[in-house]
């Protein structure tokens, strides 16, 4: 049997753990509500070209917690010699989740895709309720796609942030 | 003892009043905040007899320890055995603490329960709202159940208290 004097300490520890649940519990559901009512910018998390498909391929994540939905999406090709064009409105009418990724296929002209070249995709989106269309674009230097963790991305933007630098 | 009943109505439908508004409010401010509560509340009934109990105990045994003379006879009435009052008073106490095992296993029983349950939805992909809602009334049990093992564990305590002063004296 154990004495009062244990039982005591005994009982503070448990104590503090269960408010510790208890608080993280409540504190954690408070901050989900205010990040799902966060309309967050979509970030460019993947791209590469599809030579097969003849394609750009965008892995979006949304960072936010209100879903985005994109409209349409456009792309501007520079090759390195030559004439570029540039493609306009291309229906994708994709819903984003919050905290989730898609990934958007805008198709290219026919013509010879060469490592260096740039292509620019871009898309228009929207958010539930909210009367604005956004856009946003990135560029993909052909040869050198890019692959990244959302996470990692978003640590490493904190990381920047907090440093006061705005470089890349 | 006429006003008694009016006395009894006016209290409950104060208390149900105030019950009332403070549901009111707080499910306002937060559905989790408000179930966290209704849990403790809800657990809170089961736990009552445990509680009364444990805290008699721990009141007789902080009326023999500070030398206050202690109702055996009161006590010995809530236990099953009827000569329990001639007994020593740890062996009272511990009767007394016997007689509500099944009650104690009951309630562990149902938390158990309960903590499975919330455990097995939020490792499964159910709606958010639900898991977050079974989560909440698993802490507000939580609560009460914490209180329930630290007054156990204190009665059971202080009846090893009662038990070493009675020996040595």
């Amino acid at each position: 049997m154990r004495g009062v004097l244990t039982t005591a300490v005994l009982v503070s520890i448990v104590g503090v753990l269960l408010g510790m649940g208890l608080g993280g519990f409540i504190t954690y559901r408070g901050l989900q509500g205010l990040i799902e009512s966060v309309p967050g910018s979509p970030v460019v998390v993947g791209a590469e070209y599809d030579r097969a498909a003849n394609e750009l391929v965008l892995t979006v994540f949304n960072p936010g917690g209100l879903p985005l939905t994109v409209l349409n999406g456009d792309l501007v090709f520079k090759p390195a010699e030559g004439e570029g064009y540039s493609v306009a409105n291309v229906p994708i009418n994709t819903v984003i989740p919050g905290q989730s990724v898609a990934t958007l296929r805008i198709r290219l002209k026919e013509q010879t895709v060469k490592p260096g070249d740039v292509i620019k995709g871009g898309f228009t989106y929207r958010y539930p309720y909210i009367g604005q269309l956004y856009y946003t674009s990135y560029p993909l230097t052909v040869g050198r796609p890019l692959r990244l963790n959302p996470a990692e991305v978003l640590q490493r933007a904190k990381e920047e942030a907090q440093k006061g630098g705005e470089n890349r | 003892m006429r006003w008694l009943p009016v006395v009894l109505v006016l209290v409950f439908a104060l208390l149900a009043l105030a019950v009332w508004i403070g549901a009111g409010l707080t499910a306002l401010l937060s559905p989790e905040l408000v179930l966290v509560i209704l849990g403790a509340l809800g657990f809170g009934l089961f736990a009552f007899k445990l509680l009364t109990t444990y805290t008699a105990v721990l009141l007789a045994a902080d009326r023999f320890l500070s030398g206050q003379p202690v109702d055996k006879k009161e006590l010995a009435a809530k236990t099953s055995k009827e000569t329990a009052s001639e007994e020593p008073l740890f062996a009272l106490l511990a009767l007394l603490m016997a007689s509500v095992e099944p009650y104690r296993y009951a309630y562990y029983l149902a938390f158990a329960l309960l903590l499975l349950l919330t455990l097995a939805a939020v490792l499964t992909p159910w709606n958010d709202q639900f898991k977050a809602n079974l989560e909440a009334l698993f802490w507000g049990s939580a609560l009460t159940t914490f209180f329930v093992w630290a007054f156990e564990s204190f009665a059971s305590a202080a009846v090893g208290e009662v038990a070493d002063r009675e020996r040595s004296s």
